[in-house]
C-alpha cells in the first residue's frame, strides 16, 4: 500500500481499515454458484433470442432475397417502378417550378409542355375550356411581365395566344346549344378583360408599339365580337367557326401555330362541330371567301354587338363598314404576315 | 486434469459468450478483491457479499446487452462495487454502530476488538464525508494499493485529475481529522 509521504494521523486512519475478516467460505462458494447459475439462465435466453433473429431472418427477409434472386422479371417491374418515382418526382419539381417562368426563361417550355399535357389529359370540353381560359390569362399576363421588364414579345407567345382563343371557340362550338350561349358568355367576359389589359399596355407601357402586342389586341376584339355574335346566332357562329378551321387548314396556318401553340386541344377538327340546322340569317352573314358581309346584306348587319359600336377606330378591320364595325369573320387572323392594319383597312375593299 | 488458465482478454472474448469456465475463473479472480474492498467500506460481510454479487450480476447484464468492457475488467468490476456502495450511502445514510458475529473473535480480548472496530468506524464516519469520486480514489490507493493509471481506468478519468482528487480528498480528511482533535 502506498501511504509514502503521508500524515502519520491518515496513515494510521488507513491502517485501521486495511485489515478486514476473512471471507466466509460458504457464503463465498454460494456467491459463485449463484453467479454461474444466472450466467447459466442467461445463455440459454440469449441463445434463444439468437435463434429467433436467425429465424427471423431465414423465414421473413432472407426468403425475399432468394425470390428476387430467382425472379429476374420481378426486379425489372421494381426497377420500372423505381424508374417512373424517380423521374417524375424529379419532373414534378420542375414543373412545379416552371410555372411561373416566362417565355425568355429555360423553363418556359416545360410550363407550356405542362399546358399540353393538362389538356390532353382532360376529356369534359367544359373543363377544357376552364383550363384554356386560364391558360390564355396566362399567354396576357406573361406580355405584361416580358414588357414591363423593357423585354420584347417572342412570336411563340402571341402565336400560343390565338391557338388558345381559336380552341376556345371551337370548344364552344362544339357543345349544345345552351351550354355553348353560357359558355360563350365566359368566353367574352375573359377575352374583354384581356383586351383591357392589352390596351392598357398599349397605351402606356414601353412596349406599346410592340407589333405582336398590337397584333394579340386585334386578336382579342375580333375573340369579343365572334363569341358576341355566338350569343345571339349560334348556328351563325358555328358556322363561321367551321369556316375558320376550314380556311386555317388551307392556308397552312394550323401547321404553322403547331409549331408552338398547344398540340392536342380543342376540336380542331370540322366534324367536332355541329352544322347549323338551318340555312338561315347565320349562314348568311357568312361569305365563304371570309369578307365581311355588305350593309344590310344578311342577317350579320343586324348583330353588332355593344362592342362594335364602341371598338376602336385604330383596329377596325372592315374600312367598308359604317362606324367603324370590325368584321366577325375574323380576317385579322387570317392575314398571312399577321401584319396589323392601323388604319383600320385589311386589305377587303368596297 | 490442469485447469485452463485464460488471459484478461480471453476471459472477455469467452465471458461474452457465456463460457462457464471463464466466467468461474473471472468469479474466482476477481471477487475476493471486490469483497475486500466492500468490506472495507461497508464493514459489513452481509453487504460485502451483496456488494460482490451485485456486481457481478450486473456485469453479466452487461454482456448480454453487448455492453460490457472490452479490457480492464478489474477497474470495471469496481467501478461497479463503487456505485453500489455510494448508492448504499444514500440508502443508509446513518447506521449505528453494532457489534456483528463476524468482528468477534474468541481468541482475542473483548475491550481491545471493541476499541478497534470504534475505531475503525469512526474512520469509515470520516471518508463518507467525501465526495463519492475522493472516497473511491482514496480507498483504491490507499487501502488496495493501486496506481493511479488504475484509478484513473477505473474512474474514467485522466491521471491528473485522479490525482487532484487524491489531493483534495487528503487535504479534507486532515482538516476532518484536526477538527476533531481540537474538539
Amino acid at each position: 500500500v502506498i501511504n509514502d509521504g503521508l500524515d502519520p494521523k491518515l496513515k494510521d486512519a488507513f491502517a485501521e481499515i486495511q485489515s478486514t475478516p476473512l471471507r466466509n467460505p460458504h457464503a463465498a462458494a454460494k456467491g459463485k454458484a449463484n453467479f454461474l447459475k444466472e450466467a447459466g439462465g442467461l445463455r440459454q435466453s440469449a441463445s434463444r433470442e439468437e435463434d429467433h433473429r436467425n429465424s427471423r431472418w431465414n423465414n421473413g427477409i432472407f426468403p425475399l432475397f432468394h425470390i428476387w434472386k430467382h425472379q429476374p422479371e420481378r426486379n425489372t417491374i421494381i426497377a420500372i417502378v423505381l424508374a417512373v418515382i424517380v423521374f417524375f418526382g424529379g419532373s414534378g419539381l420542375s414543373v412545379y417550378a416552371a410555372q411561373g417562368s416566362l417565355p425568355n426563361q429555360v423553363l418556359y417550355p416545360v410550363k407550356t409542355w405542362s399546358e399540353d399535357a393538362i389538356l390532353s389529359m382532360i376529356g369534359s370540353p367544359q373543363v377544357r375550356l376552364s383550363f384554356q381560359l386560364n391558360f390564355s390569362d396566362r399567354r396576357v399576363a406573361e406580355m405584361a411581365s416580358l414588357l414591363a421588364n423593357g423585354k420584347t414579345i417572342p412570336d411563340g407567345v402571341e402565336s400560343r395566344l390565338q391557338s388558345e382563343l381559336d380552341l376556345s371557340l371551337e370548344l364552344t362550338a362544339g357543345m349544345d346549344d345552351a351550354q355553348a350561349i353560357q359558355h360563350l358568355g365566359q368566353v367574352r367576359q375573359r377575352a374583354e378583360a384581356q383586351f383591357q389589359t392589352l390596351t392598357m399596355l398599349m397605351s402606356e407601357g414601353p412596349g406599346s408599339t410592340d407589333p405582336l402586342l398590337l397584333m394579340a389586341h386585334v386578336r382579342l376584339q375580333e375573340q369579343i365580337q365572334l363569341a358576341s355574335m355566338g350569343e345571339l346566332d349560334m348556328p351563325g357562329f358555328r358556322l363561321q367557326i367551321r369556316q375558320r378551321i376550314h380556311n386555317q387548314v388551307g392556308s397552312g396556318e394550323q401547321t404553322s401555330r403547331s409549331d408552338n401553340g398547344p398540340q392536342t386541344p380543342g376540336p380542331r377538327n370540322l366534324t367536332d362541330i355541329p352544322a347549323p340546322s338551318r340555312t338561315g340569317t347565320g349562314s348568311k352573314s357568312i361569305n365563304p371567301k371570309g369578307t365581311p358581309p355588305s350593309p344590310g346584306t344578311g342577317a350579320g348587319s343586324g348583330l353588332m354587338s355593344p362592342l362594335e359600336k364602341n371598338a376602336p377606330t385604330g383596329t377596325n378591320t372592315g374600312g367598308n363598314q359604317p362606324g367603324g364595325a370590325a368584321c366577325p369573320c375574323g380576317s385579322g387572323s387570317q392575314n398571312p404576315d399577321r401584319t396589323p392594319q392601323p388604319g383600320g383597312s385589311s386589305g377587303h375593299g368596297p | 486434469m490442469d485447469k485452463e488458465v485464460f488471459s484478461d482478454n480471453e476471459l472477455l472474448d469467452l465471458a461474452c459468450q457465456f463460457d462457464h469456465s471463464a466466467l468461474a475463473q473471472i468469479y474466482d479472480t476477481y471477487s475476493p478483491g471486490v469483497y475486500r474492498y466492500a468490506m472495507r467500506r461497508l464493514s459489513d460481510q452481509d453487504l460485502a457479499e451483496e456488494c460482490v454479487a451485485e456486481t457481478f450480476s450486473r456485469f453479466l447484464q452487461a454482456l448480454k446487452s453487448r455492453r460490457g468492457p472490452k479490457t480492464f475488467l478489474q477497474a470495471y468490476l469496481y467501478r461497479i462495487a463503487h456505485n453500489w456502495i455510494i448508492d448504499q450511502y444514500r440508502r443508509e445514510p446513518f447506521q449505528p454502530f453494532e457489534l456483528k458475529e463476524g468482528h468477534i473473535d474468541t481468541n482475542s480480548d473483548p475491550e481491545v476488538d471493541t476499541g478497534r472496530n470504534l475505531q475503525q468506524e469512526h474512520i469509515r464516519m470520516v471518508l463518507k464525508k467525501l465526495t463519492p469520486d475522493q472516497q473511491q480514489v482514496i480507498a483504491l490507493k490507499y487501502m488496495e494499493g493501486w496506481e493511479n493509471e488504475e484509478i484513473a481506468r477505473s474512474l474514467k478519468k485522466p491521471v491528473g485529475a485522479v490525482k487532484s482528487l487524491q489531493h483534495r480528498a487528503l487535504a479534507s480528511l486532515q482538516q476532518i481529522l484536526n477538527r476533531e482533535e481540537l474538539l
